[in-house]
């Protein structure tokens, strides 16, 4: 060893002895942990991330938009196609605040359904989203209020994330098994490539191909569902088979989950209260 | 103690043990690997959720300090590599928000330890505070023993310009956050 090696080795002991100590946080690390599973087993499934935004975000269409909240009417069936009578829809449900509850469910792992539920309103960057965990031993809570956004679980301190936001993060609160976004572009691209047809009044049936990326593994995606549309011209439900087609050592492997979408009471103000007390993020 | 209350199960028993088992050993060589305390506990948080991930398999790891010690130096590693190649903060000095201010040439030490590249301060704190040997460490990061050989020189060299200096100019060169504001 050189010289100077028992010096720096003492040294740098005795000054990290000094470091007060501090309490490991369990119960947040086995949450953590169990959420990184569910990531993961989503991600094998080929439920990964950004293209998820599109199959949720047919279900989440309600959640942001450009459109002005008027309640108007979309045009008559007879003369325009069903394509343009959900994009009346969906322009309809955008931009107004409303309340969500989302069931999913793996297919092919034979899961449990897992429920979460939340609102958020636009117009104010305000909601929050509830995700019980499936074994019943605890929950993953997001809240956001006015562009603010904390997370937290149970047992664990709510931390303030850095920086503001204008949508809930539903790939966090759900480990990565969905995301949505409030942007209502993304959501016009995705139904814009969504085939459509209308089953009964008030109900469509789509199917949506989505971009994949074969170097990632991901060979193809595709959402197959049902929409129905509520007595205000509103989004009332979607409901949506994804299969995903991945290949994994080598193999390809065929994925499905199921999702239910419901939302409601449009328009009614989300009031959120930030949490006591919270961390602060860097 | 934790802020534990709920019933686990057998493994998640095991994982909340060996949590409580390393979680001060090993945040002192987080503290070694980053730049401040809650930084530390961020990696560490990390790594731990990272090992819960595989806990079925680790649970029959011979050694699970040393694979929890390797995922710390490998995530912090890829983190100086992100953050390099975003350039916010390159070649920034990484002075800790806190320091043992009853010990300045302690200060002047961690400080010096934390201006040193990612994988001299990895061979440093693993070398100097987890006292493993060259091979070790090599391990540890995938490199070569001569890869570690001259990382340890590299580093020992520019901390033996601050630490072999006489005490008081070390108090003197350690200006404290305050003073830089």
């Amino acid at each position: 060893m050189n010289a100077i090696d028992p010096y720096l080795t003492n040294q740098l002991r005795d000054t990290v002895e000094d470091i007060a100590d501090s309490t490991p946080p369990t119960q947040l690390l086995l949450l953590r942990g169990r959420r990184a599973r569910h990531r993961r087993a989503a991600q094998l499934t080929g439920v990964s991330m950004a293209v998820v935004a599109a199959a949720t975000a047919a279900s989440l269409v309600a959640i942001g938009g450009t459109a002005a909240h008027t309640g108007h009417q979309p045009a008559h069936a007879a003369s325009v196609s069903p394509q343009m009578q959900l994009a009346a829809v969906l322009t309809n449900s955008e931009n107004i605040s409303y309340r969500v509850k989302l069931t999913t469910s793996f297919k092919s792992a034979g899961g449990q359904p897992w429920g979460t539920h939340g609102a958020f309103d636009p117009a104010t960057n305000t909601g929050q989203l509830y995700a019980p965990y499936q074994d019943g031993t605890g929950y993953y809570e997001e809240r956001l209020i006015n562009g603010v956004r904390y997370d937290g679980a149970t047992g664990a301190t709510f931390k303030r994330e850095p920086g503001t936001f204008t949508y809930l993060n539903y790939e966090q609160t759900l480990g990565g098994m969905l995301t949505a976004t409030a942007d209502p572009q993304q959501l016009f691209r995705t139904l814009q490539n969504a085939t459509v047809t209308q089953t009964s009044a008030g109900t469509y049936h789509f199917t949506a191909d989505i971009n994949t990326d074969p170097a990632s593994g991901l060979l193809s995606d595709r959402l197959t569902g049902d929409i129905t549309v509520n007595a205000d011209h509103r989004i009332a439900s979607v409901s949506y088979e994804r299969t995903s087609q991945v290949t994994k050592n080598g193999k390809v492997e065929t994925m499905a989950y199921q999702v239910l979408v419901e939302l409601s009471d449009y328009g009614r103000p989300v009031t959120v209260q930030a949490p006591a007390h919270f961390t602060t993020g860097h | 103690m934790t802020d534990q209350t709920e019933d686990l199960s057998k493994s998640d028993a095991a994982y909340v043990a060996f949590v409580e088992q390393s979680w001060q050993r090993h945040l002192r060589l987080a503290m070694l690997l980053t730049r401040d305390q809650s930084q530390a506990e961020e990696l560490l948080q990390d790594g731990l959720v990272k090992m819960y991930e595989r806990w079925r398999k680790l649970s029959h790891h011979d050694d699970l300090h040393a694979y929890l010690r390797r995922v710390l130096v490998n995530s912090q590693t890829s983190i100086w590599r992100r953050r390099r190649r975003e350039s916010l903060v390159a070649q920034v000095p990484d002075h800790a928000d806190e320091s043992p201010g009853a010990h300045p040439d302690r200060a002047a030490l961690l400080d010096a330890v934390r201006t040193l590249p990612a994988r001299q301060r990895a061979v440093i704190a693993l070398r100097h505070y987890e006292d493993l040997s060259e091979r070790e460490v090599a391990q540890i990061l995938g490199c070569s023993l001569g890869t570690v050989k001259s990382q340890h020189a590299k580093a020992l060299g520019k901390l033996r310009h601050l630490v072999t200096r006489p005490p008081l100019e070390l108090a003197h060169s350690t200006s404290t956050p305050t003073k830089r504001k």
